[in-house]
């Protein structure tokens, strides 16, 4: 069987891959829009308490997790759990750990290009001359298909993908984000100061982009005891730390068996929170309120949300400063949301590829063209029948509720199965900081609860979710046969997407089974006694 | 900006950056400890030998 020797080149380049894995285009998009709509200033509250309540101790399992695995040689969740319990069926909750990459790589793939594709449209000067109007409509057919142009640049962005991954972690993944992260910051911060810079009378702004932040910024504490706060806030946490993937798991299980995880954890968390809350929070709202004023940025989010302000909007307000601060701001805004969007899919390719190479003695090149080719066919229907909510649907299922699920089951046996104890010395075992007794106890108990809060405080939307509430109250006021007709094949494209989404889990968990029968017959360590 | 934002922003700011420089300084000054014998992976038990 393949016996995987690799590690990271650098404490630096690791530190940077897995703050590059955590930072994606959220960070820029969502979380704006997050704080806008949960108490604007107030919901830093909860957003930093979840940070500290459930962000950290998921770093800390996950990384730990990851890290205990490799020691014995896996590099991927199944048997990353698997090792952790004697009980069988932990290897069936890690096949959320591969599942879940797949399906989000699926569909973050095409966001990944969308922006490459920006990039290339900035420089061309695509965007010159054009009214609001006329960038949200291109947007529109880019999404749409009406050229082949996204094809095009979603394959580049796969081909690029499977590329990087077979150079491996530290002679692909690592010189990435070597390179990436510091430019991503790079060009966030020089937007940034733009953003809060910009004057009301300069460039055509209405007012000045300080209002976006103002209104951003300004608490409602009347909010601040409301669940759905807090949800939302536990929520962002999760999804711009990338836990409850898999992903850190898998990037762990190379480091060193001494090898630090506390700090390295903490440099990851905290870096991602850097480009999160200074650098997401001064870019979009600042410049949209700027020239929409507030009334006008609303509007625009309710209409498109964070994405649609980031592809629709930005592009023309760009061309609001002049030809070359146009091109260069559009390379910049549409480079940073690539380098955010490519450091977390190579992340994602990992665990399968892990998976193949310990299990089925795959070489690197051979698994990272499985990948590439995997994501190409699951990712083909997200971009074709984009418009009728297929990439939603993956977003949702495998992008939202799957990310709860497994980070709590993970904390569970991490905390209650595998022992808090022996869970502790994993954590704080060759630790370069000292890791404060109380997370211990945090992990134990908080974060368990906090997790079957916001899986509890998930269920209603599930539920209607998977009853298509939202479609059929549409298709109950709809009078025009068009919109009848379109609504119809979003509810028929939806529920396939969730058969295929469920026939790539079983279809896991049959080459988990098929893995776990082989290593039996080769006499292969499985798990530990709990 | 108003005070109160204005407050909840630059504290906010401070918070996180003052953290991340704090740590990736520690990552950066913290010298990497490895042995050779380290990087073998653990030897395999086998899950029926434990009883």
């Amino acid at each position: 069987m393949s016996s995987q020797h690799e590690n990271w080149g650098s404490r630096v380049g690791l530190v940077l891959a897995m703050a590059g894995n955590a930072v994606g285009l959220g960070n820029f998009l969502r979380f704006p829009v997050q704080a806008i709509q949960n108490g604007g200033g107030t919901f830093i509250i909860p957003y930093l308490v979840c940070f500290l309540l459930m962000g950290i101790p998921l770093l800390f399992v996950e990384w730990s997790m990851g890290r205990f695995g490799g020691r014995r040689g896996h590099h991927s969740t199944p048997f990353i759990l698997d090792s952790m319990s004697k009980f069988a069926f932990w290897k069936y909750i890690g096949v959320f750990g591969i599942f879940t990459n797949l399906a989000v790589a699926a569909y973050y793939c095409y966001l990944e290009s969308w922006a490459l594709g920006y990039v290339w449209n900035s420089i061309a000067g695509m965007f010159s001359g054009m009214s609001s109007d006329q960038v949200a409509g291109f947007f529109s057919d880019y999404t749409s298909l009406n050229s082949a142009e996204p094809i095009i640049f979603w394959v580049i962005c796969l081909a690029l993908n499977t590329w990087i991954l077979s150079r491996g972690l530290s002679g692909g993944v690592e010189k990435v984000a070597k390179v990436g992260m510091p430019l991503l910051i790079a060009f966030g911060v020089i937007l940034a100061i733009r953003g809060i810079t910009l004057k009301a009378g300069h460039d055509g702004a209405i007012f000045s982009g300080t209002a976006g932040l103002n209104f951003l910024w300004t608490p409602n504490f009347s909010t601040i005891w409301e669940p759905k706060v807090w949800l939302a806030a536990a929520g962002q946490i999760f999804f711009t730390l990338s836990v409850g993937m898999g992903s850190i798991q898998c990037y762990a299980s190379y480091l060193r068996s001494k090898d630090d995880v506390a700090l390295n954890a903490m440099s990851a968390g905290w870096m991602n929170e850097f480009v999160e809350v200074v650098l997401g929070g001064a870019i979009v709202i600042p410049i949209t309120v700027g020239y929409f004023g507030v009334d006008g940025m609303i509007e625009l989010v309710n209409k498109a949300g964070g994405l649609g302000l980031g592809f629709r909007t930005l592009p023309y307000l760009f061309q609001q400063w002049g030809p070359i601060l146009a091109v260069l701001a559009g390379v910049m805004w549409f480079g940073l949301l690539f380098f955010a969007g490519i450091t977390s899919s190579l992340a994602m390719g990992t665990p399968i590829m892990g998976f193949l190479r310990d299990e089925f003695g795959w070489k690197r090149e051979s698994s990272a063209w499985l990948f590439g080719a995997l994501i190409l066919i699951l990712g083909l229907p997200t971009v074709v029948f984009f418009n009728y909510g297929v990439f939603d649907e993956y977003d949702y299922w495998a992008g939202t509720v799957s990310l709860v699920v497994f980070a709590l089951f993970e904390t569970i046996l991490f905390a209650w199965v595998f022992g808090i104890n022996r869970g502790w010395k994993e954590i704080t075992m060759g630790a370069d900081i000292k890791v404060p007794v109380l997370f211990k106890y945090v992990i134990k108990f908080v974060t368990p609860v906090i997790l079957g809060a916001v899986f509890i405080g998930s269920l209603p939307s599930i539920m209607d979710t998977i009853n298509n509430t939202a479609i059929h109250e549409q298709l109950a006021a709809a009078t025009d046969e068009t919109t009848i007709s379109t609504l119809k094949k979003t509810i028929f494209f939806k529920n396939i997407s969730r058969f295929a989404l469920l026939a790539m889990w079983f279809s896991i968990a049959v080459a988990v089974a098929i893995a776990y029968r082989k290593r039996m017959r080769e006499g292969r360590f499985t798990n530990i006694e709990a | 900006m108003n005070p109160t934002a204005l407050i909840m922003w630059l504290s906010a700011v401070l918070i996180v950056s003052s953290a991340t420089a704090y740590f990736f300084y520690k990552v950066l000054v913290t010298p990497h400890g490895k042995t050779e014998a380290e990087e073998q992976p653990t030897p395999p038990v086998k899950s029926f030998d434990v009883s």
